[in-house]
Formats: C-alpha cells, structure tokens, sequence
C-alpha cells in the first residue's frame, strides 16, 4: 500500500498554534526547559560522581594508562607498543630513583623528559616548563617539600640518587618548572632531558638496559590482566611485571556505578514532575482542545495526523526548550556539583563535562514530553467527532433540588466541587506528593544528629597525623619523623587538652604458618552471598587480591604493626568485636600479648587466641582475633600490605621492637567549651613546625557534617522545589480555568442582581473551600506519612539519623496555598468581569 | 439511485434512568442529486441523524450505508478519510480552524487528503464566495456570514458526492440564509452532489426536493 | 530529455555503487589484518546492500502495484463493473487516486444520463407540441375550408377570420415556445453575461403584458433603482420576467395588481414578482416550473404551462434561482435570485 503523504499539514498546525497561543506555548517551552535543564543536572551530577569515584581510583594507581609495563628493554617496549591492542603507549627511561633520606620511601624516579608520558602521569609542570636544556629539571611539590627547595625557577636543586645497581649519586640540576598533582602522593617523576641523563650515565639508554616503563592506552580497556598477559605472550617476553588501572576494573566501575546511583535516582522524580508539570499545562486548554480535536477529525484528520500534530508539537516544544535547559543545567550543575564531588583542585563540573549527559537528558525530555502529550490523545482517539463534542459540552447539574430552594453564597461555592473532579483530584495528587517529597527531605535534614556523627566520624576530637599519613590516599612513611616525643608532650600539656592517646605503626614481612594459610584461604572461599565469594567481594582490589594471592602461594604477607594506647586501645574495644579470645586491658599492658586484627567478617580469619605470634624475635601470645575496622588508622598503608594482619601491641612494647620510630598520628580529646583557642593554638602550632603534619580539627568535621546534611537532601530538596511549584502551578490553574468557565454564569447572576460584593465574597469562600479541601487531604496523609513511613526511611538513611516529627513544609505549604487560591479567584474575576453584562452574555452565544 | 440508507438506526444518551432516545428506530433513504431537507424542532435528533450519516457518531443500533459502504465496518481511520473524501459539513458553528487563514481553512481537507487543490476551481469558489479578498485573513477576523462561506467553501472544495448541513443558515438573517443556500444549490447542481440540510426555516425547506420531518427520534410523514 | 537524464542517474548510480563497494573491498584488504574480521564486514556490507535492493524493489514493486490497482479500477469503469477488492476509505494513494476516478466517471455518466434524458425530453416536446398544433391547424383548414366552399356574408367571414387568426397566433406562439425550449433543453442558447441595468431589463419584461394588464385592469407597478446594474443576461432575463409577469397578470382577476421589487443582497440581487392572484398550494411550489404543469385552478386560463419552466431554466443558466411563496386565494411573490 503506498501510504498517502499527507503529514505536511500537520506541521503547519503546529506553527501555527504557536503563533496563536504565544502564551501557553512558551510556558511550555518553559516547563520543557526546566524538564531538560533538572535532567540534565541530574545526569551532569550523576556523571561527574561517576566520574570523580573513577578519577580517584585513577589517582591511586597514579597513571591514565591502562596497563604500566616495567623494566622493559627498548626492544621488548617497541614489540609491546606495536601489538594490536594498543591504541598508543607512552615510553619512560628511568635513570634511577630519588635516594634522599628526606624522600622517605616515596619512590621518585629520575627519568628523562617524555611530555606524553608526563602526561599520563599527570605531571606536567603547572608553573614553569619541562626541562628544555642540559641540567634543568622539573619536579613535584611534595618532594621540593620533602627536599626543602624554594618554590622559585633556576633554584639550585641538589639530588642524591641511586643507579639500578646500587650507585649512589649525587648531582646538581637547575629547578625549571614544578606541579602539583594528586596522583604523585606514592610515586613521582623528577624530570631531566636526555642530554642530561647521557651526561650523568653514559649510555644508560643502552639496548639491554631493561630501564623502560611502558604505559599502553588499549583499544577496548576491558579485561586488563587477560589483555596483559596475551600481549606478553603474543609478542614472545617472559613475565615483565605490569599493574592494570584501577579505574578500568570492571568491579571498581560497577561500584563507582552503585556509588553515583542515589544521584541518578531523581532522574524518575524529574520524569513525574515534568509529566505533571507539561500535563497540567496543556490540560488548561483542555476543554478547547477537545473541541479543536473534534473539529480536526470531522474534518477528516486520521488518527495518524493526530498524533502527528501532537509529536511534532512535543518535538517543537522540546527543540526550543533544549538550549536553554542545557544552560540551566549546566548552571545548575556549576553550582552544586562542585559541592558533592569535593576533594578536587579543578570545578568538577567542568573537568567532567560530557556530551553524554545531554543527550540523555534530551532524549529524556522528549520521552516526558511525548508521553505528556499523548496520553490524552489516546483517548481522544478512541471517541467519534460527536462524542467528543459532546463530553466537553457543559454537563447539566444533577439534582440539588432539596431543601429550601434558596440559595445561599456558600451553598453556591460549594457547588463547583462537583465540577470537574478529575482536575480537581490530580491538582490535589500533585500537591500531596511535593508536600510528602519535601516533608521527607526536610525530615532527613532534621534527622542528622551531630553528636552522633561526630562521635562516629572521630571517636576524639582531634587527630593529628604524620604529614605523609595526612590523607586517607596517601601511604605512610614509617620514616618520617614529623610527629616526635617532643610534639605529643606539647600538646599534651596545653590547658584544653583532657587526654592525648598516640599511635605509630611498622610493616614487617612475616611467613604465615601452614595452619594459618589454610584457615584464611578457606575463610575468604566462603560465600558472601548467592553470587559471590567473599574473595571476590574484593575484586576491585587487585592489590589485595595479590596480596592474598601470595600468602595462599607461599605463606608470605607484610603484616601492619601498631602500638597504640588509651584512646585507640577503646576505640578497639568499643567497635572491634573478637572473634577469638577476650581484650583484657591490664594483661594486655603486661606485654605478653598481642592483639590480631583481621577481616571485619564473622569468623576467625587470621591467628586466633592462644596462638603464638614472632616478632623481631620475641613470642607474643594472641589474647584476642579481632574483626579489626581499620578507619581509625591515618593515611594507608604500603600496597605490599593491602592484604595484611593488623599486630597490635602497647606502645611501650612497640617502642621496644622498633626504636626510634616516630608517632604516625595521635588521638585528642578537649574541653569542648575551649575549642576555638584550642584551634587557634593548633593552626600557630602547625606553622611552626617545620615539617608536615595533618591535623583534623573538631569544627572540620562539623562544617563536613553540615555540608553533607545539604548535599544529601539538595537534590531531591530541589526536585521538591519544583513539584511544589507545579503543584501551585497547577492548583492555581484549577482555579483560574473555574473561574473563566463560569465567565457566562458570572454575567448572568449579576444580570439577576447579584452585586460584585458579593460575587468577591463567591470567590473568596471558593478559594477558601479549595484549600480546605487540600488542607482535608494534605494534613492526615502527611501525618500518616511522618508517622509511620518515614522513621522507617530515616532509619535507612544513614547511620547518624535520628527520627524527629515534624510537618514544616505543610505548615509552610498550606498559608500559602490559601493566600494563592484566595488571590487568584480575585484576580480571575476582576479580569472576567470586564465589560457590561450584555456583553458578555451575548460573547457567549 | 440511493447514496445514503439509514435503516432502523437508533441512538441513546446517558445510561439509566436517565437514558434519552435521540434517534428512535430512523428509516430513510436519500436519492443520488437530491436536495433533501430535514425539518424538526430543536432537541428531535435531527443533529444527531446528520452526524450519523457524516460517520461522525456511531449508531447504537441499526445500520447505515453511503454509497454502498456500511459505516459501522469502517475503522477510525477509514472513517476519517470517509469524511474528507466522501463528505462536505456544514455546520451550525462554522468549526472553522482558528489558527489558519481563510485560504487554509477552505484547502483543509484536500491538506489532510494530502492532495492538491484545482486551481481553477478554488478560483472560482473564492469569487463566487466574495473571499478572494479576505485569503489571507483569520476566521476571527471576519464576520458570521464570512465565517459561513469559509465553512461552505471548506465544504465544497473537495466536490464530495455528499453535503451536510447543519442549519447553515441558522446564525444569519434569512436574506444571508437565502444566499447560503442558492450557492448550496448552485454547486449541488453543477456537481452532482447529494445535499442533506437541517433547518427549521420552513420558507428554505420549500426549496428542497424532499423534506423529511423528524419529531422525537422518529420520522412522521 | 527527461528520459536521458533519468538513465544517466540511473548508471551513475550503479557506477558509484559499484565504485564505493570496491573501495570497501580495498579498505577492508589493506587494512583490517583479521581475515575473518574482513569477511565479517564484507558481509555485513553486502548485507546492507542487499537490503537497500531489496527495498528499492519493495519500492519499484508498490508502484507496479499502484500502477495494477488504476488499470484494474479503468478496466472495470470501461467494462461498466464496479471494480473489485477497491477500500474506498484507505489511507493510500491508491484509494485517494481510485476515489477521483470513480468520481469522474460518476460525474461523466451523469452527464450521459442527462443528454440521454434530454432527448426523451425533446421528443416528449416534439410529440406534446404537435399534439398541442394539431388543434388550431385543423380549425384553420376548418375555417379556410368553409370560407372557400361557401358564400358567407360578410360579418360572417370576418368572424371566421378573426378566429383563424387567433389560431395562427397560437401556433406562432407555440412554434416560438418551441424554439425557445428546444435551444434551452438542448443548451444551445448562449447567455451573455454583462454589467447591464437591471430596470432596463424589467422594462423590458414588463412591455410586453402592459396591454394585458391594461385590458384586466391590473396595476403593474416597479420598485427598482434606475440606476442599479446587475450581471446577467438582459435579453433573455426580460423573457424569464416576462414570463412570470405573463402568468401573474393571467392569473390575478381584474382589478389586482403585479408588483416587481428589486432587492439587492450580498450575494444575489433578488427580484420579487407579487401577484394578488388565485394564488398556489404549497404542495405545487416545485410543480409549477414542470413543463406542461396547469394547476387545475388554472384551467380557466388559456396557455401551454411552458413560461415558468423557460423562465426558471433561463435563470439556473445565468447561476441564480427560483423560489416562490404564496397564499391561496391571496396571491403569490416569485423571487427571482439573480447572482451578483
């Protein structure tokens, strides 16, 4: 069947209307933008938390590439680099490494020049070059703070390094640029051009010197280990040791996925409230429509040219919408984004600016919009012309024939409830879910307790860290000496002060018996759930993963040692359950025992009570196995020990183990009346110290609490914004389409004396009867909601929530809503009853 | 030659106790040319039949044939190319389309037919009309009696073999009403066509081949 | 022309066809490694190409089938069949292209149906006219017969010739009235349309009963603005108002009066034409344009029944049209509408 083409006419319909109803258009067009701009906020939000979830795991593997290849010869990176997988591999000759006892083991290369390189390893000199001449060299601002180097270029830069072989050198270079980057918080380059690097090894590029670090980007960043290993095996080198990209780890992205979900979620909210929103104004018109419907379709217009008319329409709306929701989303997007994706130097909002999100959310738009548009015309299609006409007739008013005949100005407004109770139902719908959605915002805004969160967020006040163990993400130098004796003796004597606990840790390389081996393959060959192992619960942990790997292998892991005291030992006791033996604080101080912290799982997974466990040769007795939450411990440890046992011992005990170890972090406790000169002493105290510490202070994590309260609830609190807009929107719509349907009623009555007093009073009452009745609904579903739906919500929200009742929104909401009605009658009628009364009886004919 | 059959048709409004018959058991048959009147007072179901016979309203019991076709096997959509192929409206309100201008209002259901206009022919129209002048014009922005010829032009444009009217003359003084329905005529005339007019202008109805009159959903003779 | 170019697209699409599937086929060789991948895409393209084929025939093969539907709906109209498996009401451009065919041959047969009814209608005429001469041609030979064979006396003769000529009047009248009709029936008559002064016009009507009306005693009167135009035909209007005039004035009894008023509407210029005669029943309104119609009242009045049905196919002609009103015993107002 050739189809007729006959769809032209549709489109010049819809210029048309356009040109017709400017008004009604462009509040479409407006409601379409704000559907484009909240979709593409959420999906911007949502990305940008994706992404930054990425970003950092990115940051903790320290490069962009996918697979890092080392100690390579020229010849074994050149096959690599030419394998069909890679879609381009960046090349890096390491001289040898930074050996200066300042460096700590903060493994910093001395490598020469590579810009793409540089690049991948996000170490491109932010002030300043890369080096260009002989003798000039670039570096990171840790270690020219390790180092003490004035941030100046054509500083004087005095290194001493080590040789693969074991030479150490000692050289002077030229400072000619310098960056700082998060990713370079284990590992840094320290650059140097090619002369340079000839001038201090000769021939160090010598074909055999296996000296290359190879970074390949792959065509398809899947399956990064089997991809390693075929290209190794394809191009024929034995096992040259390589790391895959945390970033492109399936299970890393599926959680970074989980993670972003909750800011997806509003995405539905969007798409209800912009169905309503479109809905409720094209429902306006409604009854004209219908009749320009009935009158299209008598005409002969198909049920195809129809929803034609009504696609290009949405289509149209949506077009024109399009730019300037992107705008606001992306304004909207600037604004909050940076706020929920914190720990950045660059305005998240713009680093993960993609073309995705948008056209998600235009898609989106164009979906709400479409449905908005024809679900009525579903219905208009299934009725004939007449039908049609007939349904948007004014319907006859049944029997109200009882009492006296009389009647009165309230019985009169109680009367147009019993029109259009569609309208009337779905305004009111409206107004009930943005009244619940904003009452369970704000009740979970009320809900975060603070002394709950601080006391979970920090057991103590105060933390004060070794400055390698500042962040979680950076890895504690157990040689740093930044916090000493002298520093705990300090603080401990300041006024405020009522206690100082301290803590230092030490790793050590132990073999596990085979015993322990097998008890601890077996505990993670468990299952975590149907799916899973709880081995596999970690797969996003490649260096755990290793770690457990080798222990299974040959019994050797690198196990955590800590000596602690007061504080931390009952932060243990307080939230570290045993699963073998019992803590007993005083038997403990004896120093025959030590405690054993293993996975935070039910069951024994590392050495259990009774066992025997030696260190630097001395047996200590496990008292307890603890499920150990590390969350306490500052800054982490080396990737050797991502798989590890915690070995917990007194201090005193621990010092005697490992002298001359200095503290990684201490724990303080104040008088909280004396916290802001408390806080004025630390913030003096740490800019004399002439070496780098982080201290987390009491008011840090208040202002965090405060800032997580808002972030969690901005936006569904936004969302909520908007619903209730629409439905005040709508209720004022309600309204306004009552009052212009009655304009012929209203000329008649007054035609029949009735004064413009006491029509105001009509309306007036009316607009008071419309609130009450969304006062009759809003108020007991609310407090049903408060009561009973909601402490199950807030128990479910977060850890640190506590349920209080309240109903503020509504309290807000209903005045509101009464001062709306009663306003918008007045105004409906002043502009209804224009005109003499003769007039607008005979308009109407 | 019969084009229009309307065999035992009856309609009902509102359920229950409320139900109306509008149409009562209708037989009718209209002959090909013919210029048919229908006459009854308001509220007799004349509308309704005419509807009926438009295929803009759908029978709830009996049966009807236009031109060799049953209406009720028609689907939607047929019976929406049915009206614009087979049916010219005249309608009591004009149902003109309010965004488009004259010129679009009167081409509107060769547009929906996807066809285009005889040039000649709408040139005629125009002129017989007197709207030549008032093309590009909105139908807010003429008068009733402007308005009504947009309707009838509208009607006419596709020469459809039927053409129904609503009381075409019933907003417009009886001189206007005398001119509408002498184009009416002329064009029934010229083309062949098959005219079905409601109106309760006795004086109009004497001009017509046939006057049927409807009280209460029934015919009486 | 046309053609040519149509046939130089059409190998020039091949060409390029041919010439982008050979590039592929390059593409693919030189650089995909894989030869499974290459014959993997080479099939996936030859996939593609098949289906644009295969829509192109899909396409070529619902115009041979739109072509098929016309010729089968032609066949039937040529062989007079109603064509068979025709969806008048489907969306298409079979149905919509079917709809004016069969509207055209509808109309064309109309036509047919109308020249054939034309002719019975002619030879009716031809067959009522000789009937209707038959009459005053056997009482001229009557009275010329008796005028020839006898010596009559004077007052005599021209009594006899006195009536011989009213029936040679009656039979021009009957000759010219079958002039008239027959160029009407047979639409040979032209009408030429003019901007012309319609009071003229009436004037012109009205001569020709004047004598009539005068001899009754029946007061003619006219309301028309002198200087009101109109367009239509002058001669043969004054012959279409003439005729009604002639029935008024036959019809209205001595001493009534025949009125002509002009009313110029938007779309017609209406002419009344108010007797206060016998008047018509309202069952007759239609009746009396009917050829040969004599209402029984009328029987008492000599004539043909032939001036209304001249009259009202005269001014359907010129695109306006008839309507009469009237009151029995009251008189009667034939409107005449004449387009403006």
């Amino acid at each position: 069947m050739l189809v007729n083409n006959n769809l032209k006419v549709c489109f010049t319909l819809v210029k048309r209307d356009v040109r017709f109803h400017r008004i009604k258009n462009l509040a479409l067009i407006l409601a379409a933008a704000l559907v484009t701009g909240l979709y593409t906020f959420v999906f911007l939000l949502g990305n940008a938390v994706e992404s930054g979830f990425l970003l950092s795991y990115q940051y903790s593997y320290g490069s962009t590439s996918h697979i890092l290849f080392t100690g390579l010869t020229e010849e074994q990176a050149g096959l690599l680099s030419q394998h069909v997988y890679v879609k381009s591999a960046v090349k890096l000759s390491t001289l040898g490494q930074l050996s200066d006892p300042m460096m700590g083991q903060r493994l910093v290369k001395l490598a020469v020049t590579d810009r793409d390189y540089a690049e991948t390893v996000l170490s491109l000199p932010t002030t300043g070059h890369l080096p260009e001449k002989e003798g000039e060299i670039a570096l990171d601002e840790f270690t020219m703070g390790s180092l003490g180097i004035r941030y100046e270029i054509g500083a004087p830069v005095e290194l001493e390094w080590t040789d693969p072989d074991g030479n150490v050198h000692r050289d002077e270079f030229t400072l000619c640029g310098w960056w700082s980057s998060p990713t370079n918080f284990s590992e840094a380059c320290a650059w140097i051009t090619a002369e340079t690097a000839e001038h201090l090894v000769p021939g160090y590029n010598d074909e055999n010197s296996a000296n290359i670090t190879l970074g390949v980007t792959l065509h398809q960043p899947r399956d990064l280990e089997q991809q390693a290993v075929d290209m190794l095996s394809d191009q024929g080198i034995p096992t040259v040791a390589y790391t895959t990209n945390l970033a492109n780890n399936e299970a890393r992205q599926e959680q970074a996925f989980d993670q972003a979900k909750d800011f997806y979620m509003p995405a539905i909210l969007v798409l209800v409230c912009g169905f309503l929103m479109v809905y409720g104004i094209v429902h306006v018109t409604a009854e004209q429509d219908q009749i320009f419907f009935a009158g299209l379709k008598a005409q002969g217009m198909t049920p195809r040219q129809i929803r034609r008319y009504l696609w290009e329409k949405g289509v149209m709306v949506t077009g024109i919408g399009l730019i300037p929701g992107f705008l606001l989303g992306f304004l909207l997007n600037l604004a909050i984004t940076g706020r929920i994706v914190t720990g950045m130097e660059e305005d998240p909002a713009v680093v993960f600016l993609t073309w995705q999100p948008f056209a998600l959310a235009a898609f989106c738009t164009l979906a709400t919009v479409l449905i908005a548009y024809l679900l009525p015309a579903v219905r208009l299609s299934q009725r004939t012309p007449a039908e049609t006409l007939r349904s948007s007739y004014p319907r006859k008013r049944k029997g109200t024939g009882k009492g006296d005949g009389l009647i009165t100005l309230p019985r009169l407004a109680f009367r147009t409830f019993g029109q259009g109770k569609g309208r009337t139902a779905l305004s009111v719908c409206i107004m009930l879910l943005a009244v619940l959605l904003l009452n369970s915002v704000w009740m979970e805004y009320v809900s975060m307790d603070e002394e709950l969160y601080l006391s979970a967020m920090s057991p103590w006040d105060y933390s004060i860290a070794d400055g390698s163990a500042a962040m979680s993400m950076q890895r504690y130098n157990q040689n740093s000496e930044s916090i000493t004796e002298e520093t705990v003796e300090t603080i401990r004597n300041r006024p405020e002060v009522t206690s100082v606990s301290a803590l230092k840790s030490h790793e050590v390389k132990l073999t596990a018996s085979e015993t322990l081996r097998k008890r601890v393959v077996d505990f993670y060959n468990q299952p975590y759930d149907e799916t899973m192992t709880l081995r596999e619960t970690q797969e996003g942990y490649p260096g755990w993963i290793a770690g457990l790997d080798r222990l299974a292998k040959s019994g050797e892991y690198t196990a955590v040692v800590i000596g602690m005291e007061g504080e931390y030992l009952n932060y243990l006791m307080e939230n570290c359950p045993a699963t073998s033996g019992e803590f007993d604080p005083d038997a403990f101080a004896e120093g025959r025992f030590v405690l054993v912290g293993g996975a935070y799982y039910d069951g024994i997974s590392s050495l259990a009570a009774g066992e025997t466990l030696q260190l630097e040769g001395r047996n200590f007795e496990v008292m307890a196995s603890l499920m150990h939450d590390a969350s306490y411990l500052s800054g982490s440890n080396s990737t050797d020990a991502a798989f590890t046992f915690f070995y917990i011992l007194p201090l005193s005990i621990f010092d005697e183990l490992y002298p001359g170890q200095c503290y990684r972090q201490m724990a303080v406790d104040i008088d909280h009346s004396q916290q802001d000169s408390f806080e004025a002493f630390l913030e003096e105290f740490e800019q004399g110290l002439n070496r780098g510490i982080g201290i987390t202070l009491r008011s840090e994590y208040q202002e965090n609490l405060r800032n997580a309260r808002l972030n969690t609830v901005l936006v569904p609190l936004i969302v909520g914004l908007v619903l209730m807009g629409i439905a005040l929107l709508n209720f004022g719509n309600l309204l306004v389409a009552k009052v212009f349907a009655r304009r012929q009623e209203f000329a008649v009555y007054q035609s029949l004396g009735m004064t413009g007093e006491q029509l105001k009073k009509l309306m007036i009452l009316e607009g008071i009867l419309y609130s009450l009745l969304m006062a009759l609904v809003l108020i007991p579903a609310d407090v049903l909601f408060a009561r009973i739906v909601m402490p199950g919500v807030i128990r479910d929200f977060s850890w640190a929530s506590v349920y209080h009742f309240t109903l503020l929104p509504l309290w807000i909401a209903l005045p509101v809503m009464i001062l709306l009605a009663m306003a918008v009658s007045l105004l409906c009628l002043h502009a209804v009853t224009k005109g003499t009364i003769q007039e607008r009886l005979r308009m109407m004919e | 030659m019969e084009i229009v059959s309307v065999h035992q048709v009856k309609k009902y409004f509102g359920k229950g106790e409320n139900q109306v018959k509008a149409l009562d058991g209708i037989d009718l048959s209209i002959e090909k040319g013919k210029f048919t009147a229908i006459i009854g007072a308001s509220g007799s179901g004349k509308t309704t039949l005419l509807n009926m016979i438009g295929g803009m309203d759908i029978p709830d019991e009996g049966e009807i044939v236009v031109d060799g076709v049953r209406l009720a096997g028609l689907k939607e959509r047929e019976l929406a190319v049915f009206r614009r192929s087979k049916i010219g409206f005249v309608y009591q309100n004009f149902n003109l389309v309010p965004t488009l201008t004259v010129r679009e209002n009167i081409l509107f259901p060769l547009s929906l037919a996807g066809s285009t206009p005889d040039p000649v022919y709408f040139q005629e129209l125009t002129e017989l009309l007197r709207l030549k002048e008032r093309l590009s014009a909105y139908p807010g922005e003429l008068s009733g009696g402007g308005q009504q010829r947009v309707a009838i032009a509208r009607a006419l444009i596709a020469k459809p073999s039927i053409l129904l009217a609503d009381e075409p003359t019933g907003n417009l003084d009886s001189r206007t009403g005398q001119n509408v329905l002498g184009l009416l005529k002329l064009s029934v005339e010229t083309y062949h066509q098959t005219l079905v007019m409601i109106t309760h202008n006795l004086e109009l109805a004497q001009m017509a081949d046939r006057v049927v009159r409807i009280e209460d959903g029934r015919i009486r003779v | 022309m046309k053609h040519r170019s149509m046939t130089v697209m059409r190998s020039g699409m091949i060409l390029v066809s041919a010439a982008l599937f050979a590039g592929l086929v390059w593409m693919l060789w030189r650089r995909i490694p894989w030869a499974a991948v290459r014959y993997g895409i080479l099939a996936l393209c030859a996939a593609i190409y098949a289906v644009v084929g295969l829509w192109a025939w899909y396409q070529r093969r619902q115009v041979e089938l739109f072509a098929d539907d016309l010729c089968e709906t032609l066949d039937a109209l040529i062989s007079g069949r109603t064509p068979e498996g025709f969806h008048p009401y489907e969306d298409s451009l079979t149905a919509k292209v079917q709809g004016k065919l069969l509207q055209y041959f509808d109309i064309m047969n109309e036509g047919k149906r109308q020249s054939q009814r034309d002719k019975e209608t002619i030879q009716g005429l031809v067959s009522d006219i000789s009937h209707q001469v038959k009459t005053p041609i056997a009482n001229i030979r009557m009275f010329t017969g008796i005028l020839l064979q006898h010596e009559l006396p004077r007052e005599k003769q021209e009594q006899f010739l006195s009536t011989m000529e009213g029936q040679v009047e009656k039979l021009d009248f009957l000759l010219q009235s079958l002039i008239k009709m027959s160029r009407l029936e047979t639409g040979t008559f032209t009408i030429h349309m003019e901007e012309a002064n319609l009071a003229d016009t009436i004037a012109r009507a009205m001569s020709t009963v004047w004598a009539k009306a005068e001899e009754k005693e029946i007061q003619l009167l006219a309301d028309c603005d002198a200087s009101f135009t109109v367009r239509h035909d002058p001669k043969w209007t004054a012959e279409a108002l003439g005729n009604i005039l002639d029935n008024a004035v036959k019809y209205t009894p001595a001493g009534g009066s025949v009125s002509v008023t002009v009313r110029p509407w938007q779309f017609y210029t209406r002419v009344d034409i108010t007797d206060t005669g016998i008047g018509i029943k309202k069952e007759h309104y239609n009746d009396v344009f009917q050829r040969f119609y004599r209402a029984e009242e009328a029987a008492a009045q000599e004539g043909v029944g032939l001036g209304l049905y001249l009259a009202n196919g005269i001014i359907t002609r010129q695109k306006g049209y008839i309507s009469v009103s009237s009151k029995v015993g009251k008189g009667t107002t034939f409107s005449v509408y004449l387009l403006s």
